[in-house]
């Protein structure tokens, strides 16, 4: 109990101080008053056996002198009283034995001329004896001689003493009283206060989802105490009862909102599953480089792109942009999405057509009024040419034979704008190596800290410097270009890019190798083999089959030791594929989600003991590999890693 | 006729008046206060067995006029205050006659101013036993009549005794009060008139006793190395010195006063002494009787009878106590011979004895012999009967009269 002590300590000072003071200035007082009434009973005794022995010292009764003076010893304060005659000698007195030599000293034989005559009164310091308030009183104004009276300055010492002594034991008992009465009141005051803390320290455990359980002293306070303390436990209880509805409410808010959001994730993965994602998406159809990226800005986004063949030698394909954000932009995306898969076929085989179908589907119902710019084109594979229609979609770029230009649109209006639009459609001839570049507005219209825009020219720049390159290299280029223009600047709309890429309709396929492996370590041997058989049929170079290996070792056997909580039997897929540049490996598990990107960088300069798990291999596999992509689908965890043969 | 008629009315009334204050038809009281318990208890009680002896011997014989005459005794322990109450209660309440035999300086000086007071009622005291000036001197000597000679007489004797021995350095033990300072006096007016001046001097408290170490004192006398010491005091605290003094090896002579109980003095040094002498050696007891072993003083004799045959009996206070009474001792023979001073004042007062007629009386009584050789005189300025002063010392247990001081002369030695 500090609070306690410090009073204890305060009381402690208080009376210490106090008590001295009393002691001082009542002694001092006690030894001035004693001192004066000393001196002033010693001159009356003096003075009176003076007045009265004037006979009996002329008788020389000596006896009488020596009964008077005895009397007066029994005078409390009267230390001793003696009479010297005339002649300066003692003549009777009430020393025993014998009278000190100080006291002789101060026996002087009557001068004549009356210098003795009158009272005197000094202060004797008898050594051993003590001292004294020495009075000294002429009998017959000293022609027979003086009386002397010592008033014992001993005695009162003794008294100051005593008195100190009585008022010390006084301020002690009257500490040990307030002591007592502190120790109560202190006790009256810090216990409501310790319960109070005990209190809210428990209220801090306290997860204030049952009904309230404030215990009865705490809730008794407010009554018994009244002041601050009362009104102290008032607001706790009261804090504690808002406290407690905020925390219901809270719980419900954060209940829908989780809700809410599972709902969101959920939607967007369905929004996501409903693109396509797997590239290369027809990897038997040599003559197409087909890549496309979706990056939403907001769980569900309003952008889609889409792409399935008509029949064997026509590709559809489109790119979409709803109008708004958030869930009535997906709802529309998906409506749109699906519509189009829909509309596309045998019967319905042109993009003006299908534009056309498409517009009147979404207009015909369109209470919300929103509305998709879209741009849709179906390729002939045979010979490169594209039949298109624009619905007020920014103008996609062509790369024709190395040089960038922004394919000119047809000036129609978006979907869901207007019925029975009659939409044009464009044409535009692909040879082999050429690449038509689509994208939506999140790309161009992407802002950086100043608020200026990404901007046509900038891409088409960009695209102009990446000429030759693969579709998929086209657009990871693009997406690492518009990060670096945003410096971290929130994006604010959906990015969505597809790179269609012709090679023409001659080309060869990919060689592919597709392995199921079991969740077992013995599996990696066996896909190491048949690596080594796919490399050297197709010439992959040794030193990159080599990364390959050492990469996928470290990638499964961690799946194998760390993928799966249960003991039971799962199936791996791994899909390698070598298009001539670049070695493409997909691998497909389902165990838990795991982000290998997403897993810190390796601390190389930590002992191995003290690296998170997988750490360093992740940090191996990002060196040994060029490119590395993952996404979770569903209850897969989906790793993309590509490598090309290097120089070094 | 008329006149003498009223002369006789006035002389009844008075003699009504007288047979008031402590005389019945039977009876005449006389109050005694004295040390019956405490150190000075052996003066008061042997004081009182003399004196009562020889009241009942004259009690035996009819007493005077026919009235028995009858000692109240009060014990005051030799303490001033207590005197002073006794004698209020003895002269308001029991209404003595005459005062008597009190004993000690610090007491009877104390007494005296109540002497005054009382003094419209005629109230004596008689023989105290005390040898101090205050009641020998004005203004007390009026109501204060002495049988004894006075310290004065005895420091003087002694004093004058060493000096003509060639001890002319004395020194003086002596009790720190009026007694003590008496007898201090009675030495220093001594050896002043011999030109010569007290050579030391220590005190001590009254109510010391034997058992009290008196190392001090004698540390204090002796290094001023007096030739003799007169010593003032009550016989315990006397014993007690002696014993200091001689077991420090120091043989001076010592004197001591009357007012010493000798025979009991001697009795503790006796009892204390590691070998017969060592402490009752070279002293000196000043008395104001005669030896009780000269028996072939009269008063002497009858004393010794009428302790044998009355000297059984104790005062009240003493009673109860464990005092071994002596058979014979120098106070109780003052005791006796003032009980027949007494007996023979109130003999000389006749039939109808009165107060008032007892100052009178009494100054005009001259050689009183109350047989020891030494006639006695009252006057009206003399108020002392006698002066005698008689030196003894211990010879094998027993005080015997000094008859040679030149065995302590400083020539003989």
């Amino acid at each position: 109990m500090r609070l306690f002590t410090k009073t204890l300590i305060l009381i402690l000072i208080l009376f210490a101080g106090t008590g001295a003071a009393v002691s001082i200035l009542s002694a001092r007082s006690l030894h001035d008053s004693l001192s004066s009434e000393f001196q002033s009973k010693g001159q009356a005794i003096a003075q009176g056996i003076a007045d009265s022995s004037t006979e009996i010292l002329l008788n020389r009764n000596l006896a009488t002198m020596q009964a008077v003076i005895d009397q007066f010893t029994q005078i409390r304060g009267v230390a001793y009283v003696f009479v010297s005659d005339a002649e300066g000698e003692v003549v009777a007195h009430t020393f025993v034995p014998i009278v000190p030599a100080e006291m002789n000293a101060l026996v002087r034989p009557y001068a004549h001329h009356g210098t003795m005559a009158g009272l005197r009164t000094t202060r004797v310091d008898a050594g051993a004896l003590g001292s004294f308030i020495h009075v000294s009183a002429p009998i017959l104004a000293g022609v027979a001689g003086n009386v002397h009276v010592g008033m014992d300055l001993g005695y009162i010492e003794q008294q100051i003493w005593e008195t100190v002594l009585d008022q010390q034991l006084l301020m002690l008992a009257m500490f040990l009283i307030a002591v007592g009465i502190a120790y109560i009141a202190v006790n009256r005051i810090v216990q409501p206060i310790t319960r109070l803390a005990g209190y809210t320290q428990s209220l801090s455990a306290e997860a204030f989802e049952s009904g309230l359980d404030i215990p009865d002293d705490i809730l008794s306070l407010p009554q018994k105490q009244r002041g601050e303390i009362g009104e102290l436990a008032d607001s706790f209880i009261s804090m504690e009862h808002i406290l407690q509805q905020y925390v219901s409410d809270l719980k419900d808010t954060t209940a829908a909102k989780q809700r809410i959001e599972s709902e969101l994730n959920i939607a967007h993965e369905i929004q996501m599953s409903m693109i396509p994602k797997i590239f290369p998406p027809f990897p038997e159809r040599r003559e197409l480089d087909l890549h496309a990226k979706l990056i939403s800005a907001r769980e569900v986004g309003g952008d889609f792109y889409d792409f399935y063949f008509i029949d064997e030698r026509h590709l559809c394909f489109a790119i979409g942009d709803v109008s708004g954000k958030g869930v009535p932009a997906s709802l529309f995306m998906a409506l749109t999405k699906t519509l189009f898969r829909a509309t596309g076929g045998p019967r319905n085989s042109t993009a003006r057509g299908i534009l056309t179908h498409l517009n009147n589907e979404i207009s015909r119902d369109n209470a919300s009024c929103m509305f998709v710019t879209a741009f849709c084109g179906v390729l002939d594979t045979e010979t490169g040419e594209i039949e298109f229609c624009n619905a007020g979609h920014n103008p996609p770029f062509v790369i024709l034979r190395g040089e960038v230009s922004e394919l000119p649109g047809t000036g129609d209006v978006a979907l869901g704008v207007m019925e029975d639009f009659e939409y044009r459609s464009g044409s535009l001839r692909l040879a082999p190596g050429d690449q038509l570049v689509l994208f939506t507005d999140g790309i161009t219209e992407a802002m950086n800290g100043d608020d200026s825009f990404y901007s046509e020219s900038r891409l088409s720049a960009l695209l102009q410097k990446v000429e030759g390159e693969s579709s998929r290299n086209v657009i990871r280029h693009t997406v690492e270009d518009v990060r670096e223009f945003a410096q971290g600047t929130p994006q604010s709309d959906d990015i969505t890019m597809l790179v269609l890429g012709y090679r023409g309709a001659n080309a060869e396929s990919h060689p592919t190798l597709a392995v199921e492996l079991a969740n077992r370590n013995t599996e990696l041997q066996r896909f190491n083999r048949l690596m080594e058989d796919f490399g050297a049929k197709h010439g992959i170079p040794e030193e990159t089959q080599f990364r390959i290996r050492l990469s996928l070792d470290e990638i499964l056997s961690n799946v194998v030791r760390h993928g799966y909580e249960d003991e039971s039997d799962h199936v791996i897929n791994v899909i390698v594929s070598w298009d001539g540049h670049e070695v493409t490996i997909e691998v497909h598990d389902d165990g838990k989600p795991f982000n290998p990107l997403e897993a810190p960088e390796a601390d190389t300069e930590k002992s191995l003991e003290e690296r998170a798990i997988g750490g360093l291999g992740i940090h191996l596999v990002r060196t040994m590999m060029d490119e590395l992509d993952y996404r979770r689908e569903i209850d897969t965890n989906v790793l993309i890693l590509r490598t090309g043969p290097r120089d070094d | 006729m008329i006149r003498c008629l009223q002369i006789l009315l006035l002389a009844g009334a008075f003699s009504a008046n007288a047979v008031a204050q402590g005389v019945t038809d039977d009876e005449i009281v006389i109050g005694m206060s004295a040390a019956f318990t405490g150190h000075s208890r052996a003066l008061g009680i042997e004081l009182y067995r003399g004196s009562q002896a020889y009241l009942d011997t004259v009690n035996a014989r009819g007493g005077v006029h026919g009235r028995q005459v009858v000692l109240k005794a009060y014990d005051d322990g030799y303490d001033p205050p207590r005197a002073i109450a006794n004698t209020i209660q003895l002269l308001e309440e029991d209404e003595v006659f005459v005062l008597f035999n009190y004993v000690g300086t610090p007491t009877v000086t104390r007494v005296l101013p109540l002497l005054r007071q009382f003094s419209v009622n005629d109230v004596y005291l008689f023989f105290p036993f005390t040898g101090a000036e205050p009641h020998r001197q004005q203004p007390y000597s009026d109501y204060v009549f002495n049988l004894r000679a006075s310290y004065f007489n005895e420091t003087e004797g002694l004093a004058r005794n060493f000096i003509d021995i060639g001890r002319s350095q004395i020194a003086v033990f002596y009790q720190a009060d009026a007694y003590g300072r008496s007898g201090w006096e009675g030495v220093r007016n001594a050896l002043a008139r011999a030109g010569l001046k007290m050579h030391s001097e220590a005190s001590y408290h009254r109510g010391a006793g034997f058992n009290d170490d008196f190392s001090q004192q004698v540390d204090i006398l002796r290094q001023s190395n007096p030739q003799a010491i007169i010593s003032v005091c009550s016989y315990e605290a006397c014993a007690g010195l002696i014993r200091d003094v001689r077991a420090a090896g120091w043989d001076v002579p010592i004197a001591n006063l009357s007012f010493v109980a000798s025979e009991s003095m001697l009795a503790l040094l006796e009892a204390a002494e590691p070998s017969a002498g060592a402490y009752t050696s070279n002293l000196v007891n000043a008395q104001v009787v005669p030896s009780y072993e000269e028996t072939d003083l009269p008063a002497v004799r009858e004393y010794r009878l009428a302790m044998d045959q009355y000297g059984d009996q104790l005062p009240p206070a003493a009673v109860d106590g464990d005092y071994q009474p002596l058979p014979y001792s120098f106070v109780g023979l003052e005791g006796y011979l003032n009980a027949r001073l007494m007996v023979t004042i109130l003999e000389r007062l006749g039939p109808d004895p009165i107060r008032a007629r007892i100052r009178n009386t009494v100054e005009n009584m001259r050689n009183i012999d109350l047989g020891f050789d030494q006639p006695l005189n009252f006057g009206p300025y003399r108020h002392q009967a006698s002066e005698a002063v008689y030196y003894t010392t211990p010879v094998d247990g027993v005080f015997v009269p000094l008859d040679d001081w030149d065995t302590w002369s400083v020539e003989s030695r």
